[in-house]
């Protein structure tokens, strides 16, 4: 279980260090996107941008190191090709450590 | 009007209506609208007609307050040259701030913003919250609108004289009025930056943000770009059950 310790209560984390903060990150299937950059438009971070040409046109993370995802799966949600899948949250450490949370599932319905 | 016969039909029919149980198999529509619901931060150009705003504000109008005080106030903008006047407003504040809080960049400049943004950090815990300072960037790069091209915009002021926590009432009749949209096909964004207008007198006249009012949050509504709706997996949280006299941990 995790939790918050007297150190994280009280430090600040350096928001470009990646050996603490873990970002958001995108997964792009590269066999099913087309690149039709919808997800581009939409990406509330602008952490996509689309490389390549005709039909090597793909999606891709623009920041591969600290990315400005927020995994809110937006990109998700629009895509038709069923392309793109966020399924790890971010986390800034220290202060802002995120705590009590699960694996990313989508809604479940309970009968 | 209600008359007297409307409130009696309507007592009937749910009297009628009561079963011990019922099983609910599929999504309910309301589950559906809660559930498909996307922020939407690409709109048509296409204006939202008036009755449908109208319609949204009845729904936030309608919303549950503590003790009723109804904190809010609403002013709708939909004039394009405002709109885009404030998104320039903000994007020179965005600028300005974070040419002073970017401590990405090098040298004696770098060291003297590393001290002042963990300095600004520490006393606004919540808007320099990496994700939002992240925001502050790519506006002042000019990568980011403010309302997305939105042809309307709510903003929701807050009378700070509200009952317990108006804060918390605001956002439950913003919310009334995000899903109301979202059930006639409209998208909607949250955009809680509107809270830097407050900065220019000219913005602050404008909108009527004078005691005791305050600017809280601004609401984007426009017909969406592409089909942006749908679900999504998103995380899940450890709630405790409590029951028995047993506890558990459960997602």
């Amino acid at each position: 279980m995790s939790y918050i310790r007297f150190i994280d209560k009280i430090r600040i984390p350096n928001y470009y260090n990646m050996k603490i903060v873990t970002t958001g990150k995108a997964i792009i299937d590269e066999e099913k996107c087309n690149g039709c950059g919808l997800c581009t438009k939409i990406c509330p971070g602008r952490a996509l941008g689309v490389r390549g040409e005709g039909k090597e046109k793909k999606a891709y993370m623009l920041d591969e190191e600290v990315t400005p995802c927020v995994s809110c799966n937006c990109c998700y949600a629009i895509c038709k090709k069923d392309a793109i899948c966020s399924t790890t949250g971010f986390d800034f450490n220290y202060y802002y450590k995120q705590i009590h949370r699960g694996a990313f599932e989508l809604p479940r319905k309970y009968t | 009007m209600v008359t007297t016969k409307n409130r009696v039909s309507t007592k009937n029919k749910s009297t009628e209506e009561t079963k011990e149980e019922v099983e609910f198999k599929d999504w309910t529509e309301t589950e559906e609208v809660i559930l498909k619901r996307r922020s939407i931060r690409k709109y048509k150009e296409k204006q939202v007609p008036e009755y449908l705003v109208k319609r949204i504000l009845e729904a936030g109008r309608f919303a549950p307050s503590q003790g009723n005080c109804q904190p809010w106030k609403f002013v709708v903008v939909r004039d394009k040259e405002i709109l885009d006047d404030m998104e320039k407003f903000v994007i020179d504040k965005c600028k300005t701030f974070y040419s002073l809080l970017n401590y990405r960049r090098g040298g004696i400049k770098g060291k003297l913003s590393w001290v002042f943004a963990k300095l600004m950090i520490r006393i606004m815990k919540n808007d320099l919250h990496p994700i939002p300072f992240g925001a502050v960037e790519i506006m002042s790069q000019e990568r980011f609108r403010l309302f997305h091209g939105a042809p309307t915009v709510i903003f929701i002021l807050m009378d700070e004289r509200g009952i317990g926590k108006p804060q918390v009432d605001v956002g439950i009749c913003g919310e009334n009025m995000v899903l109301a949209a979202h059930s006639f096909g409209l998208g909607t964004c949250w955009v809680g930056f509107v809270e830097v207008l407050r900065l220019a007198s000219k913005w602050k006249k404008l909108l009527g943000v004078e005691y005791p009012y305050h600017i809280i949050e601004g609401i984007t509504v426009g017909y969406p770009f592409g089909d942006p709706d749908g679900m999504i997996p998103r995380d899940t949280h450890e709630t405790l059950w409590i029951e028995n006299g047993k506890s558990e941990i459960i997602f």
